[in-house]
């Protein structure tokens, strides 16, 4: 997204996800992540899933990852979740 | 864990090598679904629509993917499995089918409550009215045949039926007939029906017999009300006379309450009387005044021996208030005008008035209007 089309939202006081090509990541209690507008799986192991985000990647480490469901608008991931972070390119 | 809703199943595929991710998120690109992606070294499992799967299975080995289906799920593939097994299936069906129809006929008819009637003869006329072995539960009317049971057996005056299960039970009540040489003089002996008290008549059914009396008409007790008479000869009159009947009285009532307690102390005494003459003969343990006594007579010729137990009271006094006493007062009296009325009277109207008052002593009028039967039976040859 361009930063002037960002800050015009921001001016405007509107959720950059209503863009489009935000992703989106939502956690429910540690067991279940799920992420919208996500750019591919780049790495799948039971203790590690890379996704592409934009100009990152999100990284989830645990124990028992399993994806849960995979589709061209949103991944899930299911299992016991240590860690979670953003890493930029 | 989620699965995506299909009416057609899904597949659990099992794929080997690394180019199974890339392989996912090319066709997750291109709108299908997958779910339940599992890694295990260079094992993959996941689950994907078996639509889906047709279409894919060739496209995966062209790529040189060799993809396996481990499981099929689903309703779709639940339905190819059972067919393998439809002679079973057929045979449960039908077992069940049997059960179910054995299970909707009466199997047992039970009969309770007979006494001279005897069961089989309740099961034979349960039987012409649909309720016999082998009959089906479902469009049987217990209360049918309950209702139409004592008209075919005149004995039984009354039945109720009960289906449960394969089970049908048939209680019955049968008619008490009442021993004839309780009626000495015969049911049928001539006689007309008499006024057992005053009353200003109301109604009446004529059954057998003349009427003597008209709506409105005051009677007499004793007064003939249904002659017991048709074409000169002479029968037993039939038949119900309601007359409204007047019951009164006047009471004399204290306005003081006297409670009298035991207080623990007690004695006898036997004595002697004549007439209104008493001779105490012998006593024990009398205790002060007052007292409480109660006497049992023994007559002896013109003598009447009579014990004495005495218990010595505490007096509790309660004056009560004007318009207490006067409330109390009147429903004391409409309380004993209420005793002589019998029972299944209808009481119509209450009067009650207090005629004077003196010194906590009130004097009370009270009247109570019933309608009530006053037709009895008087057998000819004998006095009302």
């Amino acid at each position: 997204m361009p930063a002037s089309w960002q800050k015009i939202l921001e001016a405007l006081e509107i959720p950059p996800e209503t863009a489009g090509d935000v992703p989106k990541i939502t956690i429910v209690a540690g067991l279940r992540i799920s992420v919208e507008q996500h750019q591919g799986l780049l790495a799948y192991h039971p203790e590690k899933i890379v996704l592409r985000m934009g100009k990152g990647q999100l990284v989830l480490e645990g124990r028992d990852l399993v994806i849960g469901s995979l589709s061209q608008q949103a991944i899930t991931v299911l299992g016991e979740f240590r860690r979670l972070s953003v890493e930029t390119d | 864990m989620r699965r995506w809703p299909t009416i057609w199943g899904w597949v659990e595929v099992r794929a080997i090598g690394p180019g199974v991710m890339a392989w996912l998120q090319a066709r997750a690109g291109e709108g299908y679904r997958f779910w339940q992606i599992k890694r295990q070294g260079d094992t993959w499992r996941f689950a994907m629509e078996a639509g889906d799967w047709l279409q894919l299975k060739d496209r995966a080995e062209e790529v040189g993917l060799h993809l396996r289906v481990e499981r099929y799920r689903g309703p779709y593939f639940t339905w190819l499995q059972l067919k393998r097994y439809r002679f079973w299936l057929l045979a449960g069906s039908l077992g069940v089918l049997f059960l179910l129809i054995l299970s909707s006929l009466v199997w047992v008819v039970d009969v309770r409550g007979t006494e001279t009637v005897s069961p089989e003869k309740v099961r034979h006329e349960a039987a012409r009215l649909g309720l016999r072995k082998g009959a089906l539960r479902y469009g049987l009317s217990g209360d049918r045949v309950a209702f139409l049971l004592p008209t075919l057996i005149p004995e039984i005056h009354w039945a109720e039926v009960s289906i449960r299960g394969i089970r049908a039970e048939i209680r019955v009540v049968e008619e008490k007939r009442v021993p004839a040489e309780l009626f000495p003089e015969g049911r049928s002996r001539p006689g007309d029906l008499v006024a057992a008290r005053d009353g200003l008549v109301h109604s009446f059914l004529v059954l057998h017999g003349e009427p003597q009396v008209e709506v409105g008409q005051l009677v007499e007790e004793g007064m003939v009300l249904i002659r017991g008479q048709a074409g000169g000869k002479p029968i037993q009159a039939r038949g119900w006379v309601k007359a409204q009947v007047w019951y009164d009285t006047y009471v004399e009532i204290e306005t003081k309450r006297v409670w009298e307690t035991p207080v623990g102390n007690a004695g006898q005494r036997w004595i002697l009387q004549l007439g209104n003459k008493r001779w105490t003969l012998y006593q024990r343990n009398l205790p002060p005044r007052p007292w409480k006594v109660q006497g049992q007579e023994v007559a002896i010729g013109p003598f009447r021996w009579v014990r004495e137990d005495i218990w010595e009271v505490r007096r509790q006094v309660q004056v009560l208030p004007p318009e207490k006493a006067r409330k109390w007062a009147e429903e004391e009296a409409l309380a004993r005008v209420l005793e002589r009325v019998p029972l299944g009277a209808a009481i119509l109207d209450k009067k009650v008035e207090i005629l004077w008052e003196r010194g906590g002593t009130l004097g009370v009028w009270a009247q109570v209007t019933a309608l009530e039967e006053i037709a009895r039976l008087h057998l000819q040859g004998k006095g009302p």
